[in-house]
């Protein structure tokens, strides 16, 4: 199978990246690792004329913590890269897992975050931890830079919030506090190089027995990765006890909306929502 | 040197140096580790054209037009093949023996009956030229309304998709197999008696190399490069298709990356690329894409069977009837004898009074299915080692016991016909109770945790009246010694991955007594070495090792018949180790190969020594013709899989964590490689019960990718361990048995029996996928895969006798 034919730019700063997708239109897309532009462009699932190749950027390729803002992720580190390093799984060690559940070691050594996230695939492994954990997404724009709130950043099925000639450049999660602790899990078939049949991401933040804040996040199960926000009430101010974990479970399963495809029924979607939530949130808790 | 060749001069095992329980390296090894082997994909000429098919997007259509106007006038673009070019030639088929059988247009010009059917050819001088022309190409069609669920096309109302116009539509092939006592007195007398239902899905072969040719044409021959199964068997199709005499076809298999049985069956792809060489005068290459090897070669066969059991009360087997209906798609090719086997592997490896066996391959507009590691073994088994699972269980014995009290002994010979000879099977199944722990587990187990074991048995070297040959030989060798003492060794036998090649070599230098360095093999190429059927039916290491071995033996009769009398000696008396000719009586008579050839030559006026050698098993073709009372095989082998595994009751995900897997393969002759072999069956017979799954709606295939369509990875491999030092079996090239093809068949069954321990629940279908299994225990139909067979007795009876 041959690919259609595009023509291929290497920009040098982000700001040239920028004027190049703004300019080009619609027949533009940048790309990093190319995990998720190569394989549809050769299925023809759309056709691309300009392929803008970030990685000759420079500054874009990072793994910082600090207290106050936590983990900096840049647009170029690859999925690899989080997934083996020291500091996140020290820090955050949720979105290394998240990470390594991605596709297989071959595609993660090319493939980023960003890009997971930019492809904005309802079944994404990164996704959740990253909203269930109420990251920025940071975005260069031909004229500014800006910031996104996970929370807004999937306006649709396949779609982002991001404006014509946005690139995103990286991602802050906030730091994990005394009491605070994350998990995702993700459930599909083989346990490599598959994609998720359902996954779900919780951020629980504790008072002692009590539950001060939660964050749960579903993918697979809605046009984009969503918030469970039911779940999410049904913990806030309670003991976790086992009844309150299953009320919680119990109601991100009626608050998702999956669809039947090819890797499962949506019945079957919604019945491992019950089961994910419930076991992420144990997983939350015990640390 | 045939069957009965003087065994006299047959190395006896003492004196095995290389065969005898070590691992040796392949002899394609190094080029395939540092990837200098040549597939077809690798084989390049400068002025080589790329070709592509057009294809059907329909399941079943007419077509009203083609204009291929535009895409002939798009520059790069050299030839376009449609129907007209292959006019007033044959169809394809697969057995040469039922060439009148033959039932696939190469390119169609009226109906296309399934998605990606063949409908023109196109070659250009790059690939993406040639899918441009393929674009630019226009067919018209009248989209009819296919039938995809055998048992509509059955109905006296289905679309005709190949019907003769008599008896029930759409009938491809019917096989039968009857024997023994009275069925019905059986039954009546019986202590237990059930009757049951299973139904097994749509896999892929997904062989790692695609299906691919690349041809050229000279002085009035074709040369085709082929990842193929059979060469032999391509150059009879190719001759028809084409229209020439064998003489003008040759075909040359290069390493093939994989066959399974997807390579079996002739393509109109191969044969296109062919004809363009032809007509361009350029060689011609055309690899299939990935999807296209998923939806237009071929798949394994979906079968619905139907299975009543009569037993005795102590558990023995008594008589047994059943119905297969196996969904064919709508060509026969290999799948028409996948159909007589599946009668076949019915009762096997059990002994029984009576059996009353009937197949229907129906055609059908779903992809067309075929051959697969088993032929269709691994359905048949699954279902009827289900079927004794469950019997096991209503009569309350233990499963290990229960398989023994009927299972096939040495020497046992079958109500119709089938003649074992070696058989361990019952130590299979000791050693994998042994092994997996269950004396000491059995009544132990916490819920969600279950053992369970499968039995079954597989043809060693088929003897299928498939083939039209002299004296039915269907393997031959020549093997050729020079004055150095070195071996040419001719074989037409086709190492399609499994390492058929190395064991070929491995047995003659065995019995030359010489380094397999000393043996320089050439192979499958139809006009350079002697004719073999190809590789199907577990028949290479029988068939073609048992003429290597007499093609070995013949030369050495030869060279002994010439030394011994210098020596004073009776020509049986040498043999032939660690590259000389030795006495086994006087230690003092000794002379190394080279000298030993030397003297031959020069007895013989300059001779070089030339051996042949060449196997069959005598059967006839009654499969076919509706009695099928034979012995199919010269040797049977035996297998016991042992699962243990924990359910996730929640989510239905299976965590296997040991198998255990004993097989009855005679004399291994490379350890290595039965061990890769046995391993290998168990991943591939893993992806069948849980993983693989060819969903389909309206004939297309919906996931023809290895991203939806899931092998098992390494990580999804459970720990295995495997056993098979087992009797040797005698007619078998020293010693040895197959060991790839059946042992796939046990995995499946014995996942299932170990989900039906951990759960009570008895399983009927496949694939035991995450989402089956939490529909199995919620008590919900599982609708992902369509049709089911017919639960009214009445609709069942009404195929099964006709009135007609």
């Amino acid at each position: 199978m041959v690919l259609p034919n595009f023509e291929y730019m290497v920009p040098k700063t982000i700001g040239e990246a920028c004027n190049l997708l703004l300019e080009l239109g619609k027949g533009a897309k940048v790309f990093a690792g190319a995990t998720d532009i190569i394989p549809p462009m050769r299925d023809k699932a759309f056709t691309v004329d300009y392929l803008i190749d970030l990685k000759h950027i420079p500054g874009m390729k990072y793994i910082e913590y600090d207290e106050t803002e936590g983990l900096k992720i840049g647009a170029l580190t690859t999925l690899r890269e989080i997934e083996t390093s020291p500091l996140v799984k020290e820090k955050n060690p949720a979105v290394a897992h998240a990470a390594k559940v991605v596709a297989s070691t071959q595609i993660r050594a090319k493939g980023t975050m960003a890009g997971n996230l930019c492809n904005a695939s309802p079944s994404a492994d990164t996704p959740p931890i990253l909203l269930a954990q109420n990251a920025k997404v940071l975005v260069q724009g031909p004229n500014k830079d800006r910031y996104i709130m996970m929370d807004d950043f999937f306006v649709g099925f396949k779609k982002t919030a991001l404006e014509p000639g946005e690139i995103v450049t990286g991602f802050v999660i906030p730091p994990l506090k005394e009491g605070e602790s994350a998990a995702y899990i993700k459930h599909a078939v083989r346990k490599a190089m598959d994609l998720a049949i359902i996954g779900v991401a919780v951020k629980l933040t504790m008072d002692g027995d009590v539950c001060k804040d939660a964050r749960i996040a579903l993918g697979a199960v809605a046009p984009t990765t969503m918030r469970a926000r039911n779940a999410e009430k049904a913990l806030i101010g309670k003991k976790l006890t086992d009844d309150v974990i299953v009320e919680a479970s119990l109601a991100a399963r009626d608050e998702c909306s999956p669809i039947s495809d090819i890797r499962a029924s949506a019945e079957y979607r919604r019945d491992m929502i019950r089961v994910f939530t419930k076991r992420a949130i144990k997983q939350a808790l015990e640390g | 040197m045939n069957k009965d060749c003087d065994k006299h001069y047959f190395k006896k095992p003492e004196f095995y140096r290389l065969t005898g329980g070590n691992n040796y390296v392949r002899i394609d090894a190094e080029d395939k580790v540092t990837g200098h082997g040549k597939y077809v994909g690798d084989i390049m000429f400068p002025d080589m054209l790329t070709g592509r098919m057009v294809r059907s997007p329909y399941a079943y259509a007419r077509i009203k037009s083609i204009d291929t106007s535009e895409a002939e006038k798009l520059p790069g673009v050299k030839c376009i093949l449609t129907a007209k070019d292959f006019e007033w030639k044959s169809k394809v088929g697969n057995g040469e023996f039922a060439a009148e059988f033959a039932d696939k247009d190469v390119l169609c010009s009226d109906l296309v009956k399934q998605v990606g059917d063949d409908i023109a050819a196109v070659a250009a001088v790059d690939e993406e030229t040639a899918q441009r022309a393929v674009d630019l190409i226009k067919v018209e069609y009248e989209v009819l309304e296919g039938v995809f669920d055998p048992f509509k096309a059955m109905e006296d109302d289905a679309p005709e998709i190949q019907w003769e116009g008599k008896g029930i539509h759409n009938i491809g092939m019917k096989s039968i197999m009857k024997a023994g006592t009275d069925i019905d007195e059986e039954f009546k007398n019986a202590a237990y008696v059930q009757h049951r239902n299973y139904k097994t899905h749509r896999m892929v072969h997904a062989a790692m190399e695609p299906h691919g040719a690349v041809a050229t044409y000279r002085n009035g021959e074709y040369t085709i490069w082929m990842s193929t199964q059979m060469a032999y068997v391509d150059q009879f199709w190719y001759a028809r298709c084409l229209g020439v005499p064998e003489k003008c076809v040759r075909v040359i298999k290069p390493l093939v990356g994989g066959g399974f049985g997807g390579k079996l069956d002739s393509y109109s792809f191969g044969l296109c690329a062919a004809k363009m060489a032809e007509l361009t005068g350029r060689p011609v290459r055309m690899i299939l894409t990935r999807e296209e090897v998923f939806q237009t070669t071929r798949n394994r066969h979906p079968i619905y069977m139907h299975i009543d059991t009569a037993f005795a009360a102590d558990g023995k087997l008594l008589a047994k009837k059943c119905y297969h209906v196996l969904d064919g798609g709508p060509y026969g090719g290999s799948g028409v004898a996948a159909c007589a086997q599946s009668t076949l592997w019915a009762n096997f490896p059990y002994k029984i009074n009576s059996v009353d066996f009937l197949a229907h391959r129906v055609y059908t507009n779903n992809p067309s299915s075929g051959a697969m590691r088993g032929y269709t073994a691994c359905q048949v088994h699954y279902a009827h080692d289900l079927n004794m699972q469950y019997a096991a269980d209503q009569l309350g014995i233990d499963p290990v016991e229960f398989r023994k009290i009927s299972a096939a002994d040495p020497g046992y010979v079958a109500p119709a016909g089938l003649s074992i000879t070696s058989c361990a099977y019952k130590e299979t199944l000791d050693t994998a109770a042994r092994e997996i722990g269950w004396y000491e587990r059995k009544g132990k187990m916490k819920k969600g945790e279950g053992i369970g074991f499968a039995g079954t048995g597989f043809v060693s070297g088929t003897g299928f009246a498939v083939l039209e040959a002299p004296n039915q030989s269907s393997a031959c060798v020549q093997c050729r010694l020079n004055k150095r003492g070195m071996v040419t060794l001719y074989i037409g036998s086709h190492d399609i991955g499994q390492g058929s090649d190395t064991v070929m070599t491995a047995i003659v230098a065995e019995e030359l007594g010489l380094q397999m360095s000393d043996v320089k093999t050439f192979m499958s190429d139809t006009f350079l070495t002697p004719w073999d059927s190809g590789s199907y039916g577990s028949r290479v290491t029988f068939l073609a090792g048992n003429a290597a071995r007499r093609a070995a033996v013949d030369a050495k009769r030869q060279l002994f018949e010439v030394i011994a009398p210098m020596w004073g000696v009776m020509p049986t008396t040498l043999e032939c180790l660690e590259g000389k000719v030795i006495s086994k009586e006087n230690a003092e008579l000794q002379m190394s190969m080279a000298d030993a050839m030397f003297k031959y030559m020069t007895v013989k006026g300059g001779d070089e020594l030339v051996g042949v050698g060449s196997f069959y098993h005598r059967t006839d073709n009654s499969q076919y013709n509706g009695v099928n009372t034979t012995n199919y095989a010269p040797a049977y082998s035996f297998s016991t899989g042992a699962v243990h595994l924990t359910l996730d009751e929640e989510t239905g995900v299976l965590d296997i964590d040991e198998f255990v897997f004993a097989h009855d393969c005679g004399r291994a002759l490379n350890r290595r490689a039965v061990e890769g072999q046995l391993e290998g069956s168990i991943a591939m017979g893993l992806g069948y019960a849980v993983y693989e799954h060819n969903v389909t709606k309206e004939g297309k295939i919906l996931n023809p990718n290895f991203r939806d369509y899931r092998l098992p990875t390494a990580l999804d491999m459970p720990k295995m361990r495997t056993f098979y030092d087992f009797t040797p079996d005698e007619e078998g090239p020293l010693g040895a048995k197959e060991a790839g093809e059946g042992s796939a068949a046990p995995v499946a069954p014995a996942i299932a029996n170990a989900v039906n321990m951990a759960t009570g629940i008895y399983l009927t279908e496949l694939p035991l996928d995450p989402e089956h299994l939490w529909r199995a225990m919620h008590g919900l139909k599982d609708d992902r895969i369509p049709n089911h067979m017919p639960e009214d007795d009445a609709v069942r009876e009404r195929y099964m006798h006709p009135d007609d």
